[in-house]
């Protein structure tokens, strides 16, 4: 099977998940919004997640992020970059945590395309990884992380990567 | 109250709403130009030197900008800074080792989920549209230990055609380094406008040999009163490493004639 088709497949599915939590005395912030420096999305990115799966201190989250290089394109008209981190988060531990997860980025860019030289869209699936340091209290508030981040650009080209990101739980 | 937090907010905010003046005395009509450095100058996220970055530098109001050239093994001049391709590209080796037809494709890697490639001059200039209504600075990049005047004569000539081609004779400064080069592309035509590259007494000596239009120099390297004395030989100076607005209003405040600036925006906007 096509690798970029199976990934998308993955990712598919875990939208339909459903969070089963095992603590049900106990609220566990399922939410988080975060910002991360470097990372997935490129030099930076703007990120939602939501644990979608809890056992005891693994939690499983989905993640989905934007990102941007130029609002505008070279001819100065707005013509954003698109980027679109996606993944899906292993985290374990209490208030330190370790994470690992995989998933996919879609980029959208403006580029000069040959023979004419005019703006244009081009879309391109990569492939991501992440492992690093996570801290975050299970009842939720601030989160901060960092870690390797590694990217298959095109699915073609391994690229080392490195991101930090703060955020919030809830 | 209020009207003590009203004052204090227009004192933060008078000094930002200033647009310094400046009196520029230079050999530019007294009018210093904002040029980019590679097109958007470094650390910006299109890369120096492609399409993208000299483009976006023209369209956003830049009286030119400055592009590093160099030759492929087949004679074809192309827009790229570096001596090796693998240091921002995702190929290896050397420029002039390679046909144009090797390293066509090849892309820049300076930023994650790009595909910006590299460009020969010949295809820059057909694509800009009124190219002869701005200023271009091409710095000769040769790394090539190849010193035949042969090799010279091959560069020189592959550089004045992309010239006559393009119709570029008043609007190009060329960027020479060495004194073999000069020779040789006096010779070729000797009314090109040359611009030397080296520490300021160096440089001045070889303006006043070879009759050359100016001095290229970092902004650190030169002084306001070395500029004054430049002009006083009717030397032109144009600076780079103005990477930062401060740098910018230092080359302003030194009465240079060119700025090569990484913020162009800054530029820009400060000179208009």
């Amino acid at each position: 099977m096509n690798i970029k088709l199976f990934h998308i497949i993955i990712l598919l599915l875990s939208f339909s998940c459903k969070a089963k939590s095992q603590l049900d005395t106990n609220y566990i912030a399922q939410n988080s919004i975060y910002i991360e420096a470097g990372g997935i999305g490129g030099y930076g990115s703007l990120n939602y997640e939501r644990i979608i799966f809890i056992k005891e201190k693994l939690k499983i989250g989905m993640r989905i992020g934007v990102s941007t290089y130029n609002l505008t394109d070279y001819t100065i008209k707005f013509n954003p970059d698109i980027i679109i981190p996606i993944a899906i988060n292993g985290v374990y531990g209490n208030k330190h945590k370790i994470v690992v997860g995989f998933g996919q980025t879609v980029s959208n860019i403006v580029e000069a395309n040959r023979p004419n030289w005019e703006p244009k869209r081009k879309t391109n699936l990569h492939g991501n990884f992440t492992i690093g340091y996570r801290y975050q209290k299970d009842t939720g508030g601030i989160m901060v992380s960092c870690g390797y981040t590694p990217i298959i650009e095109f699915y073609n080209s391994y690229r080392h990567w490195a991101g930090i990101l703060i955020g919030y739980a809830f | 109250m209020k009207n003590i937090i009203a004052l204090f907010v227009l004192i933060c905010i008078a000094p930002s709403c200033q647009k310094e003046e400046f009196d520029i005395v230079n050999l530019n009509n007294n009018r210093v130009l904002a040029l980019g450095h590679g097109g958007m100058g470094i650390g910006h996220t299109y890369p120096m030197n492609s399409f993208e970055s000299i483009l976006n530098c023209l369209n956003l109001g830049a009286d030119g900008t400055e592009i590093d050239i160099q030759m492929t093994k087949d004679s074809v001049l192309v827009a790229f800074h570096d001596e090796s391709l693998e240091h921002s590209t995702n190929m290896s080796g050397q420029i002039f080792n390679k046909k144009w037809s090797e390293i066509c494709n090849a892309v820049y890697t300076d930023l994650p989920y790009t595909n910006y490639r590299l460009i020969t001059l010949d295809e820059l200039f057909s694509t800009v549209a009124n190219q002869t209504e701005y200023t271009f600075f091409l710095d000769c990049k040769n790394f090539n230990p190849d010193t035949s005047s042969a090799y010279l004569n091959t560069f020189n000539n592959a550089l004045v055609k992309i010239i006559d081609d393009h119709h570029l004779e008043n609007n190009v400064y060329i960027e020479l380094k060495r004194k073999d080069f000069i020779k040789s592309l006096k010779t070729i035509r000797p009314a090109l406008k040359i611009f030397v590259y080296n520490d300021f007494d160096v440089a001045l000596e070889f303006v006043n040999e070879f009759q050359l239009e100016g001095i290229t120099i970092s902004i650190d390297n030169i002084s306001k009163d070395e500029v004054k004395k430049a002009h006083n030989n009717g030397t032109m100076i144009a600076v780079f490493n103005a990477h930062s607005k401060n740098r910018n209003m230092d080359a302003i405040k030194k009465n240079v004639d060119f700025i090569q600036s990484d913020k162009v925006k800054h530029l820009i906007k400060t000179l208009k």
